[in-house]
């Protein structure tokens, strides 16, 4: 019996397209409203609330750990391998890890730092945890640790990390990236772990940390976007040794504080680059009606030999988009638009009826703008919404609605609110909220490719 | 963006990106679920509760690269409380009679599908699992949470059973596709 045939008779199965996004988004909406049963939630209450902003903000720091439940118990020599810290993988085989032995104990519970390293811009440490501490049910321990003081201003300055268990205790890894523009070559920075196991307290250290050699590459090239007044320059790129940074200046106009610039990198062959860490705001400054911030971005990697250039594609999200909002007894059509891109909602028609109030609309004008149809729809049904005027900017659960294709190649839907249950319903109380949030968060401006050269 | 920035991205919690994922695999859902249950509106009852407990659970899949094996799991868990609860709705003598009706309408090919839902369910996972998903025998191992050499009897077991049903096969497997497509 032949694995092709019997794909074939499998593909024969007549699939019902619509019935099966159906089913999804019907699954999608049946599970926010249940709350997941095993959401991380820190016994103690002080700690919720830090915690879960860390959670959100240190998902790049959790995420190598969480790759790995299926190693095996890692050694403490085969920590970087075990966390899947790449540019420490490499350093270890070029020998270039210093070994540090600094203890601190409290409460019966002894963490000793075990080697670091400074490369470029990336700091990697590793520690070991013994004692008496609660392990999560899969068998690893959480702790939280703060570096610099936790200090405003720094990203990821307080992070929650998991420790593995090892052939003795527990261990541990951190990663970050120098939180300022100037990299000293010696230096030490403050890291303090302030639970471990379920037990709260203070393990401090001061982790000295010498830069291994580097070379910087000065640019001095950009790109800018006129209609957006966004720009992006770039500095310098810092060869370390296992690392690449890029170091960048974005300028935004006042009301895009909240821009975030993402780069996308190609070798000299055209293949991508995976950049690791993005968008590291290093110092953000307001300066005649602009926004300048310094901006940087890792490349877990030595180009070195690799690639005589760079083209670096960056692509700004902006954020200043505010909800706009459409009157049920304005005259239609009705077009809105976005304030600093080209994104328009028009609304076509409004017929209000006794049980139901429907709209119909088209996005973009039918442009996709390389974005799917789903996305589309789920703007469709999400972001164009009926709403109470004196509820409109609090984000209660939508009215119950529907929402139909008018026409997918044109972007054209239409959304059929139920107001049978609303009591004494009135034109003139509601209107129809319109978010371009999803907009301008996924379609982002693209400047210019910029080559740099490296050698 | 690539399917496994869009599997990190969900663990993450970025359910756009999961809902993007599951609409990726609709197709492949729904054909299993349909192996499985063997009419459309459980299939797609299926896919629901599927995609319901995937949302549910993203967080803990540790391992972005075993995306598709989770998933596949829940499916086949989600497949057997489907069947388990239509035993229980229907009585046993009707759901026979139901089964006649529908094998004779059926097309002809379904004539091997049929075969495979008659299979006993760890037979029928293997084959589904390495046969229709494509797994290789150590992600089916870990599906199923067997060993990789109880894979292999699975498959084989399997296989000769559905040879036998089928009547008399041979083993090129042209005969199966020549008569049933």
């Amino acid at each position: 019996m032949e694995k092709k045939s019997l794909r074939e008779v499998y593909e024969k199965i007549e699939v019902p397209k619509d019935g099966i996004l159906d089913a999804i988004k019907a699954g999608k909406e049946r599970a926010s409203q249940d709350v997941p049963k095993n959401k991380m939630v820190p016994r103690k209450i002080v700690w919720s609330t830090v915690a879960a902003a860390t959670i959100i903000v240190s998902s790049s720091f959790i995420s190598p750990s969480l790759s790995h439940v299926m190693a095996k118990v890692p050694l403490l020599g085969d920590v970087y391998t075990a966390f899947n810290d790449f540019v420490g993988r490499s350093l270890q085989s070029q020998d270039l890890i210093t070994e540090l032995n600094q203890s601190s104990s409290y409460k019966g519970v002894d963490v000793t730092i075990t080697n670091a390293y400074y490369d470029g811009a990336v700091i990697g440490v590793t520690f070991s945890v013994k004692g008496n501490v609660r392990t999560e049910e899969d068998g690893r321990i959480q702790g939280f640790y703060e570096i610099f003081d936790g200090k405003g201003g720094i990203s990821d300055s307080k992070e929650i990390v998991y420790m593995e268990p090892s052939d003795n205790g527990y261990i541990g890894h951190i990663q970050l990236s120098y939180p300022k523009t100037e990299l000293p070559p010696e230096t030490s920075f403050p890291l303090e772990f302030k639970m471990i196991g379920g037990k709260e307290g203070s393990w401090r250290f001061d982790v000295p940390i010498n830069q291994l050699p580097y070379e910087t590459v000065h640019v001095d090239k950009g790109t800018k976007d006129e209609d957006t007044e966004v720009s992006v320059h770039f500095d310098s790129i810092i060869e370390g040794k296992a690392s690449t940074a890029i170091d960048y200046t974005a300028t935004f106009p006042i009301e895009g504080k909240h821009d975030q610039v993402r780069l996308e990198a190609y070798d000299d062959q055209g293949k991508e680059i995976n950049i690791f860490m993005d968008g590291i705001d290093l110092k953000t400054i307001e300066k005649n009606n602009k926004i300048i911030v310094k901006g940087r971005s890792i490349i877990p990697q030595s180009l070195k030999g690799k690639t005589s250039y760079i083209v670096v594609h960056p692509k700004v999200a902006l954020s200043s988009e505010s909800d706009h909002f459409v009157k049920l007894i304005e005259t239609t059509p009705v077009a809105i638009n976005a304030a600093r891109q080209d994104f328009t909602v028009e609304i076509e028609n409004i017929t209000v009826q006794d049980k139901t109030a429907t709209f119909d609309f088209q996005i973009n004008n039918g442009d996709y703008m390389n974005q799917d149809f789903l996305f589309y729809s789920n703007l469709a049904r999400n972001d164009v919404i009926l709403v109470k005027e004196s509820e409109k900017d609090i984000y209660k659960e939508a009215i119950k609605h529907s929402v139909e294709v008018i026409n997918k190649d044109s972007l054209r839907f239409r959304s059929t609110f139920d107001i049978s249950k609303i009591n004494d319903f009135n034109l003139n109380d509601y209107v129809i909220r319109i978010n371009m949030g999803t907009l301008s968060s996924n379609i982002p401006v693209e400047l210019e490719k910029v080559k740099i050269d490296l050698n | 963006m690539n399917e496994l920035k869009l599997i990190k991205k969900a663990i993450k919690g970025n359910k756009e990106c999961l809902e993007e994922l599951l609409v990726l695999y609709g197709d492949q859902l729904y054909r299993t679920a349909y192996i499985y249950v063997r009419n459309r509106e459980d299939a797609l009852d299926v896919v629901q509760e599927t995609s319901y407990k995937a949302f549910l659970s993203i967080g803990q899949l540790k391992n972005e690269k075993f995306f598709l094996t989770w998933l596949t799991k829940i499916l086949i868990n989600c497949s057997y409380d489907v069947l388990k609860k239509r035993k229980k709705e229907l009585p046993l003598n009707n759901m026979d009679e139901l089964t006649e009706d529908k094998r004779e309408k059926r097309v002809e090919y379904l004539d091997l599908l049929e075969a495979i839902s008659r299979l006993n369910k760890k037979h029928k996972n293997a084959i589904i699992l390495f046969y229709f998903h494509d797994l290789p025998i150590s992600e089916v191992a870990k599906v199923m949470n067997i060993p990789e050499n109880t894979v292999k009897t699975y498959l084989s077991r399997g296989k000769e059973r559905l040879k036998k049903w089928l009547g008399g096969m041979n083993n090129n497997g042209e005969k199966i596709i020549a008569r049933s497509i």
